[in-house]
Parts: C-alpha cells; sequence; structure tokens
C-alpha cells in the first residue's frame, strides 16, 4: 500500500510523469546532435513568406483565439513562438505582417516578440505596432478578417494556436483571396475544417514541435528526440497491456491505477 | 527575464507537488498561490484601464483624427464604471439586454452569412480533405436523421462503427500525442529554453 502522503490513484501519474520529465531531459543534452525530421508544414511558412515577397503583398499571421490560461496555454505559447520564426523571415524579406491577437494577455508578448524580431534582423523601424490588431473576441476576429483579407490582398495566411468554430472562417477567408495557407491546431474539431482550405497543416505534437525548430536550438531540438522515446515506451505499454488483458491478466491495469 | 522564469518555475513546482502530494501545507500554499495570480491579474485590469484611458485621453487632448470617437468611448466607460459600481446589477444587466447582446447578433448575423456559403463552398469537394470530410458527414448525420436512415439502412450501422471505432481510436491516438507534446513544451518551459510566453525566444546563435 502507498502513504497517505501520497494522493491516491495519482502515483502511476507521478512515476509515468517523472519518467518522461527524463526522458526529454535525456533528449535535450545527450541526443541533441542527431537529426531531426522535418515538419512540413512549418518548412512551409518560409515559402509563404517568400510568396508574399515575390508578390509584394502582406501575410496574416494569428496566433489561436485564445489567451494564456488554462487547457489551451500550450498552444498559443507554440503559436507564439512561430509568429517570432516568420517575423524574423518577413523582416529579412521586407514582407509587412498583419497579426490578430483576440486576447488583451497576448498583446504585450506578441509586440515584444516581434519587436524583438524585427530588432535581430537589423531593421528595427520596420516594426510597426498598429499591425497588431487587437480583435477582441471570436466574431469580431471573423468580421475583422473578412473585411481586412480582400481589402489588404493578404498573400498568405498562417493560423497557429487554439482554434474553435471561427477555423473555418478564417481558413475560407484565406483561401477565397487566394492565399497560401498553413494551419496547426492540436483539437479535433477544428482540423476538419483547416484539412479543406489549407495547403498544409501541422497537426498534432507537430505544433509543439514546430514550437522548437522555430528557435532553430538545438537543444530544445533534443526534446524531440527524448519525446519519441517516450513514445515508443508508450506504445510498448500498450502492446504489453493488450496481450495481458488478452491472458486475462490484470498486472498492468492495477499498476496503472495506484 | 530571469525573474518571471524563476517565478514561474517556483509556482509550477508547487503547483505540480500539491497535485501529487496530499500534504497540508502543500495544499495551503496552492490556494495562496492561486489567490496571489488572481489578485495580480487584477492589477493588471486596473493598469490597463489606465492605459486605455491614457490613450484615448492623450488623443483627445492632442485633438487627433477621430476626436469624437475617442470622445465617446472615454465617456462611454465613465459612465458604465460609475453607475455599475451603484447599480451594478440593473445597468449591465441592461447594457447586456440591449447593446451588448445586440451588436453581438449583428457581428453574428454579417459572419453567419459568409460561414453558411463557406460552407457550401467547402462541400463541393475541392480536395481529398473535402471529400473525405463530405463522406464522413453525410455518415455521421445519418445516425441522427431518421429519413436517410430509413432510406439507406445500412449506412446507421455503418455510421456507428465508423463512429465508435475507427474514429475513436484515430481521436484517442491523436489526443494522446497531443497530451505528449504539451509535456514536452512545459519540460522545455521548466529548464528556461522555450521562453516566447515572456515574449522573448531564445535561438542558436544568441546562445
Amino acid at each position: 500500500m502507498l502513504p497517505n502522503f501520497i494522493v491516491a490513484g495519482r502515483f502511476s501519474g507521478l512515476l509515468f510523469g517523472l519518467g518522461m520529465f527524463a526522458a526529454i531531459y535525456y533528449g535535450l543534452f545527450k541526443l541533441n546532435h542527431l537529426e531531426i525530421r522535418e515538419v512540413p508544414g512549418f518548412n512551409y511558412i518560409s515559402e509563404i513568406v517568400g510568396r508574399a515577397a515575390e508578390l509584394g503583398r502582406p501575410i496574416h499571421y494569428i496566433p489561436g483565439i485564445s489567451g494564456m490560461e488554462g487547457s489551451v496555454a500550450q498552444r498559443t505559447i507554440a503559436g507564439l513562438a512561430c509568429m517570432g520564426h516568420t517575423a524574423r523571415l518577413c523582416a529579412r524579406l521586407g514582407v509587412k505582417m498583419h497579426v490578430s491577437i483576440a486576447s488583451p494577455q497576448i498583446i504585450p508578448v506578441a509586440n515584444e516578440i516581434i519587436k524583438y524580431s524585427y530588432m535581430k534582423e537589423g531593421v528595427p523601424d520596420e516594426f510597426k505596432p498598429e499591425l497588431i490588431r487587437y480583435t477582441v473576441n471570436q466574431r469580431a476576429t471573423m468580421a475583422y478578417i473578412q473585411g481586412m483579407f480582400p481589402r489588404e490582398k493578404i498573400a498568405g495566411n498562417i493560423m497557429i494556436g487554439a482554434f474553435y468554430w471561427e477555423a473555418f472562417n478564417l481558413a475560407e477567408m484565406g483561401s477565397l483571396v487566394g492565399a497560401a495557407q498553413v494551419a496547426g491546431e492540436t483539437m479535433s474539431n477544428s482540423i476538419p475544417e483547416f484539412a479543406v482550405c489549407c495547403e498544409r497543416l501541422i497537426i498534432g505534437d507537430e505544433v509543439f514541435a514546430a514550437a522548437a525548430l522555430a528557435t532553430g536550438d538545438k537543444d530544445q531540438l533534443g526534446s524531440l528526440i527524448g519525446l519519441d522515446i517516450v513514445k515508443i515506451v508508450i506504445v510498448a505499454f500498450m502492446i504489453c497491456g493488450m496481450l495481458l488483458s488478452l491472458l486475462g491478466n490484470r498486472v498492468l491495469l492495477d499498476m496503472l491505477s495506484l | 527575464m530571469d525573474l518571471p522564469l524563476l517565478t514561474f518555475i517556483f509556482v509550477a513546482i508547487f503547483v505540480f507537488l500539491e497535485y501529487f502530494f496530499n500534504i497540508p501545507a502543500l495544499n495551503a500554499t496552492g490556494s495562496f498561490l492561486n489567490s496571489t495570480v488572481i489578485s495580480i491579474s487584477y492589477w493588471a485590469l486596473i493598469y490597463g484601464v489606465v492605459n486605455l484611458v491614457r490613450h484615448h485621453g492623450w488623443n483627445i487632448y492632442k485633438k487627433e483624427k477621430g476626436e469624437w470617437y475617442h470622445s465617446i468611448l472615454v465617456l462611454g466607460s465613465a459612465v458604465t464604471m460609475l453607475f455599475a459600481m451603484t447599480y451594478y446589477d440593473i445597468l449591465y444587466q441592461w447594457i447586456w439586454n440591449n447593446i451588448w447582446y445586440g451588436l453581438q447578433t449583428s457581428i453574428m448575423c454579417y459572419v453567419g452569412f459568409f460561414h453558411f456559403s463557406g460552407m457550401f463552398r467547402t462541400y463541393r469537394a475541392r480536395n481529398w480533405g473535402g471529400a473525405t470530410m463530405i463522406i464522413s458527414s453525410v455518415l455521421g448525420m445519418s445516425v441522427n436523421a431518421p429519413i436517410l436512415l430509413w432510406a439507406i439502412n445500412p449506412l446507421g450501422p455503418a455510421a456507428n462503427w465508423f463512429s465508435n471505432t475507427p474514429a475513436a481510436g484515430a481521436w484517442l491516438g491523436f489526443h494522446l500525442v497531443t497530451g505528449l507534446g504539451v509535456f514536452t513544451l512545459a519540460a522545455r518551459q521548466f529548464l528556461g529554453m522555450e521562453r516566447s510566453m515572456l515574449g522573448s525566444l531564445v535561438t542558436q546563435e544568441e546562445k
């Protein structure tokens, strides 16, 4: 039996969490020399910016519709990391980047990231804070985008973060104005809309991998190798659990319920 | 930049420990930290109100273009805030029912029209993704449409099977890897590598 100071039913979660952290830590610092496979959706961002530079038209970026609280926080953070990467590409190629932010918390963070990206590319004067628009909520964001896309003749639309039913409107509007589009989403309810309207899609854990790829930092990329180790362990657990269940053995199930 | 990061790590450790361990002192600290977060966010709200008033007030003072808009905004906010403090229920309910709700509905009408016309465009099966979506939607809808079930009877069980077996399995697998992705990002944040939530990106060249 477990001691009283451990919450019942959470011990296996604690062990598993520590194991995952150890695997990611090992990947971060010991396996960071290994090559990481490419994420096509992430690579497409540079194609979008390049296309916009050739056409002399702006692009649009939206790091999701939510703030940085609750279960959607990590998705927004991944969207912000990719936004920094996009801003650097835009600064390098002289492409105007419109940004829509629907949560007031995100505005100062987005402002800092984009300003910093322009500074790193040596063109701080090109940074225009007025291109970062506060769009209040889902409906207002959709209305803003429906007006802004045709008016500004958007050449590319990048949507990485947390989206809900507005996903369809945003992606369809981009599709309507002929913008090259890429979307990154981890919610199964928004992915079908994005799959239909966008050229490339970043799905599930690829969104968080894209956040590491955005920095180009070898150590951060190592965490993706750690993640792959965890995936292999989980698949092994699943196969073992399935076989043991078929044989009528509940050892693994009992262990997981500790 | 290191101070917010250290605060984040400190708070994260407590929240993490509070979830797994049943120690009264830890639970008390967890509640205290949660209250502190709420207090800090309220201060941020006050700071935001001051900033907005300053911004619009400055535009009115300089007689910038659209001065009337800034004036109406400041006046409206001031009246709402002052009255809301005294007659919160009546006034806020009135604003909600007669102004906010009406504005939201009018935006929704505008957006909704596009939404429905967009559905038509999407359901043309413009690509393989669109085609798959149509087939799965028809199957999915057939479960809840008795007339469709009656007309094409075998679709009902097929839709149920698709929904309960491959779709449910894919859903679970998808959310499992997404959860792992979240954990990886959290681990990078915890180690101070991922800093985009603080408005900064640590790249290889900066290291």
